[in-house]
């Protein structure tokens, strides 16, 4: 068997390790990687931005730790954003782990940031209805969450003085990796209450909501831990994404390299047979 | 009827914001969101009774998945019932601690099932397929920082164009839009379709009936 022919049949186990490599030592080392703005993230950035101080925004986490490796870092940012500017945070979560995902981030920022809980921020939970939830929300938000996360009334959090129902938010974040998510936000949030829409998906699914994002419907997007790096640099705080993207740089470098390999040994391989059949 | 009456109402409360109309909508999605939830005990159930008589009648192989199926589910629950609920620490140490790394861990073996599909299967066998090949190709190198490095030199002058990362934006604004919103718009008015089959009882298959 010839080196080609090896090559074409190269044991997967071979390419695990190369990629395994390719993604564990970037890691390991933790060099952050700023990446190049896209005008689609830097929208929701700039929706942020442009808001007073004290608005209040609601970060709603659709998605379970599955596809925490993306869109936590995206969350993290959004929420350091969100203190950076003073900005008053409400989590919602339209799946069951959501909201656990956001304790845990405002777990370690609270302390650090000296963030009262009740008044600069609150985790409503989780409540299962997806497209209807978001709707009942547009009516009270005491409808779907008559309570929070740990079971208090919402008449005593301070925070809900000046929020009575969706359309008092000042802007919207869905986090999602599916269904329901972002899109549900849209079709209720944005088109039937008018608040602002933006938020962060899996890469593989990006491609889906660049319509929405077109036509006016989402403010911004971030896409992918790419999404998440780029909105890391915007804030000029580097961190998981940022330290992420360097792997992703290798291994989309190790996968172009094996598409190259595995083409140039098909093509080189066919023509040799056609060789030798003619000869 | 059922159906019919409460698809009319929601319909009407979207186009018609009159207080009346939305007192019905609310209750509406109320019972609506009570149902639901009725729904996961339902599946918690199942998944229990399922689990329960694989363990004891199904394959061999399998019984001890199924027990762990079982035992997880129940000291999960378990864990959510004691004191502080779903903030005791049981809860946070499963969530934490077996929940998050577990599930993390088999998303992140896409990567290495990508990395061997695109030696094996990424093959440019025919036209379409080498097209969909440079297209993966350049939008791979302009999603991280290597597209920059490699075309870099291209930025703000006259080979602007030769870019990666503008390329990749063109690329998925332009002609990824396009597509989807043929999907979409495609997708939607099946939606519709569908909707209407069901609210004038022409379409009962959701019953269970054909």
């Amino acid at each position: 068997m010839s080196f080609l022919e090896k090559l074409d049949r190269l044991d997967r186990r071979i390419i695990f390790l190369i990629i395994g490599v390719a993604v564990f030592v970037p890691l390991l080392f933790r060099v952050p990687i700023k990446v190049v703005q896209s005008p689609i993230v830097q929208d929701i950035y700039e929706g942020i931005q442009a808001l007073p101080e004290g608005s209040i925004i609601l970060l709603s986490f659709d998605y379970d730790p599955s596809t925490l490796a993306e869109l936590q870092p995206m969350s993290e940012a959004v929420i350091k954003h969100c203190i950076q500017k003073k900005h008053k945070m409400v989590f919602i979560g339209l799946w069951p782990q959501g909201p656990k995902l956001a304790q845990g981030i405002m777990d370690e920022m609270a302390p650090r940031y000296n963030l009262q809980y009740g008044v600069d921020y609150v985790n409503l939970g989780y409540k299962t209805g997806g497209l209807v939830v978001i709707s009942s929300l547009g009516s009270a938000i005491s409808d779907p969450f008559p309570t929070d996360m740990n079971g208090t009334p919402l008449r005593e959090l301070p925070i809900f003085n000046e929020v009575k129902t969706l359309r008092d938010f000042d802007y919207v974040v869905s986090m999602s990796a599916g269904d329901p998510g972002i899109k549900h936000w849209v079709m209720i949030a944005k088109d039937r209450f008018k608040v602002p829409v933006g938020g962060g998906v899996t890469a593989v699914s990006a491609p889906a909501f660049y319509a929405y994002y077109n036509s006016g419907q989402l403010e911004g997007l971030m896409g992918g831990l790419r999404g998440a790096a780029e909105y890391e640099t915007l804030i000029d705080t580097p961190g998981t994404a940022s330290y992420g993207m360097s792997a992703q740089n290798w291994a989309h470098l190790m996968i172009i390299l094996f598409i190259i390999i595995g083409n140039s040994t098909m093509l080189i391989l066919k023509r040799r047979k056609e060789k030798s059949r003619v000869r | 009827m059922i159906t019919a009456f409460v698809a009319v109402i929601m319909i009407v409360a979207y186009f018609v914001p009159k207080p009346e109309v939305s007192v019905i909508r609310d209750d509406l999605q109320q019972w609506f969101l009570i149902v639901v939830t009725f729904t996961m005990v339902l599946g918690l159930l199942n998944l229990l009774f399922v689990s329960l008589h694989k363990a004891r009648k199904g394959r061999k192989e399998d019984r001890f998945y199924n027990w762990v199926t079982i035992v997880s589910l129940l000291g999960t629950m378990a864990a959510g019932f004691l004191k502080g609920g779903i903030n005791s620490p049981a809860f946070d140490f499963i969530f934490n601690y077996i929940y998050i790394p577990l599930s993390a861990t088999i998303f992140s073996l896409l990567a290495f099932y990508v990395a061997s599909a695109s030696f094996r299967a990424f093959r440019a066998k025919s036209v379409m397929a080498t097209i969909l090949l440079i297209t993966a190709f350049i939008v791979m190198m302009g999603r991280v920082p290597l597209g920059d490095w490699v075309t870099g030199w291209a930025q703000g002058t006259s080979l602007d164009f030769l870019y990666l990362p503008n390329i990749t934006n063109w690329i998925m604004e332009v002609m990824n839009m396009a597509g989807q919103r043929a999907v979409l718009m495609g997708a939607a008015l099946g939606l519709i379709a569908t909707g209407i089959k069901i609210i004038l009882g022409i379409e009962r298959s959701y019953l269970g009936g054909e």
